[in-house]
């Protein structure tokens, strides 16, 4: 069987969540000394077909875990066969709930869509004060800053975010983005942010075109 | 409305049970927290404080923030006399826990607690939010679930007591009589509030038989709530209260393969057992972006859908009622994300006449907010609301 084909089976099995299949036949394609780096690339073109899929509502949320939990499964047993500074990242997120929120299935879901999509993710997890993403940004040079929230009222603490970034002179430096049901174009654009997105996928797929403009 | 010389006077249940048969009434009926679409603590005491109405005893909230149980963010009751303000023609029953003052079964040092249904929990500010680890998220054989400590068991912890003299009064006083939902959830729900939403999600997909374990032990739990509370009242009950939450904002959260292999067929087993022991209808609220699940519900027994969130997708009530309008009652569709919390009173009653004029005629449709009415909701919105039902609610329907 050649490579080609080993890498295909592996991105189908992921896309079609067969995570046993898609499990052995990374081992496989390791043993065959196809380069880890190669195969990353593959789970990347997967991520990518199971954002059309969602976008064609073929897949919907469960499927996306599933789908996550697969990509993040197949990048650990990668992980160990890539050379140091191997891992070229599309660029670093820093991701958290809103001030006050304290969500996290939908932050969760988007940060394991962006780690399929080939971000490097720093989670803060819920309730983030506007300064830990302020010296999160600082210490991890992101550039991108994603801000979740559920409720409309948690909603409201989004711009609290933009703000101290502005103080901290990081503005210029970061792209901001906000995520969550009750979003709207407006009050994200209000409040300071680059984007928004209801749903996770929307969310990765601005990020990507953020990705591009820089790494062009 | 007038028949034949006679003016027609409906008595509110004989109003909800025309509009339930599909057929037209005096006027369009209304909810407001009975069935659901509750309001939050903080929008129903600005609501009281502007209708001048007095704080009962029954209302005021002392219990610790590790009290374990809903009333930290909704009401207890609501207002007999701002159900009668706003004319609801639906008045809840509910079977009561029996731990007065709602001691958690267990509460950690950093102040979470395990609550009576099990679910591992922490105040809000606004809501009790589910803490990590869920209670069962590391259990990693059937045997763990099946012996977890702290599953719900209805008959010590459940009591339907005073229900049947409550609901005989609401009967007396002609009002539809309803039971809220004693799970507070649904089957899909408990299960992952259980096991952790991503945990449970996997166990749909790598390990059936802990999804099994889980979903039988939740059925059993249900149907044990269900049996306590129809005994008690079936007879009288116009509505019963169910749901399951299957859809976020924009998509369904479960793919409807996985949700009919093990889901549906759960959900069946409780409505079955509902239709066994009374005649009311069943109500279902399934939040957000339900409509792939829709012909699913019909098929298990559902009869009221609730609560056709505008801001979701594929929501539009003429065509939902065009497409289901046979099968199903609609209940809510008043924009509760945007509308009620930051519209004007006047958007508000453009809101109410959209709704009354898109699903209205021929019956089939009950008026309320379209989820829960949210803390920063204005009592003046509320109230332009079911001032806009009287108004424009008035069968036949000249919208």
């Amino acid at each position: 069987m050649g490579c080609e084909e080993i890498t295909e089976r592996m991105k189908s099995a992921i896309v079609d969540l067969d995570r046993d299949g898609a499990v052995e036949v990374a081992r496989e394609a390791i043993e065959r000394g196809i380069p880890a780096h190669r195969l990353i690339g593959e789970v990347r073109a997967a991520s990518q077909v199971v954002g059309e899929r969602w976008e064609e509502a073929e897949y919907f949320i469960s499927e996306l875990i599933i789908a996550g939990a697969i990509m993040k499964e197949i990048t650990e047993i990668l992980r160990p066969y890539m050379a140091p500074g191997e891992v070229a990242y599309k660029g670093t997120v820093v991701i958290g709930s809103a001030p006050g929120d304290l969500h996290d299935i939908g932050k969760n879901l988007t940060a394991l869509c962006l780690m399929g999509a080939g971000f490097r993710v720093v989670d803060l997890g819920v309730d983030v004060p506007p300064d830990r993403f302020v010296e999160t940004v600082e210490e991890e040079g992101a550039k991108i800053v994603g801000v979740s929230a559920l409720t409309s009222t948690t909603m409201l603490t989004m711009g609290d975010v933009v703000r101290a970034l502005t103080a901290a002179g990081l503005r210029g430096r970061v792209k901001v983005i906000f995520g969550g049901a009750p979003m709207t174009q407006e009050y994200a654009a209000a409040s300071g942010a680059d984007a928004s997105a209801v749903d996770a996928i929307t969310g990765v797929r601005i990020c990507e075109e953020w990705a591009e403009e820089w790494i062009d | 409305m007038v028949e034949g010389e006679r003016l027609v006077k409906y008595t509110p249940r004989e109003r909800v049970l025309k509009i339930l048969e599909h057929e037209e009434a005096d006027r369009v009926p209304a909810d407001f927290g009975a069935l659901m679409s509750w309001p939050m603590k903080q929008a129903y005491f600005n609501l009281k404080h502007f209708l001048h109405l007095p704080l009962s005893f029954d209302e005021i909230d002392f219990w610790p923030r590790t009290a374990s149980y809903p009333g930290s963010y909704f009401p207890c009751v609501i207002d007999e006399a701002i159900y009668r303000r706003f004319h609801i023609d639906f008045r809840p029953v509910k079977v009561k826990l029996k731990s007065v003052p709602y001691v958690p079964k267990k509460v950690y040092p950093d102040g979470t607690y395990i609550d009576h249904f099990g679910y591992h929990k922490r105040g809000g500010d606004t809501y009790l939010e589910f803490a990590r680890p869920y209670a069962l998220e590391y259990a990693e054989t059937v045997e763990e679930v099946e012996e977890d400590p702290y599953w719900m068991d209805p008959e010590k912890e459940v009591s339907a007591e005073g229900l049947r003299k409550r609901a005989e009064g609401i009967e007396g006083e002609g009002y539809a009589v309803v039971a809220s939902n004693p799970s507070a959830g649904g089957v899909f729900e408990m299960a992952w509030f259980r096991r952790g939403f991503e945990k449970f999600i996997e166990d749909l997909y790598f390990r059936p038989e802990m999804a099994t374990a889980i979903i039988d032990r939740v059925v059993k739990i249900h149907i044990a709530l269900f049996d306590m509370l129809l005994d008690e009242v079936g007879d009288l009950l116009t509505v019963v209260g169910t749901g399951d939450d299957l859809a976020g904002q924009t998509a369904p959260i479960l793919g409807p393969r996985i949700y009919r292999k093990y889901i549906k067929p759960a959900e069946k087993k409780v409505i079955d057992f509902i239709k066994s022991k009374t005649d009311a209808w069943v109500f279902f609220h399934a939040c957000g972006y339900e409509v792939p699940f829709i012909d699913d519900l019909i098929e298990i027994g559902v009869d009221i859908l609730h609560p056709v969130q505008p801001e979701c997708p594929g929501q539009d009530l003429r065509m939902l009622k065009e497409r289901w309008g046979d099968k199903l009652t609609f209940c809510g569709g008043v924009g509760s994300q945007h509308i009620l919390p930051r519209g004007s009173p006047s958007e508000v009653e453009a809101e109410v006449k959209r709704c009354i004029e898109a699903a209205a005629r021929g019956g089939g449709y009950i008026v309320a907010p379209g989820h829960c009415v949210q803390p920063e909701v204005p009592p003046w919105n509320l109230c332009a609301m079911y001032d806009a039902v009287s108004r424009y609610g008035k069968y036949p329907i000249t919208l």
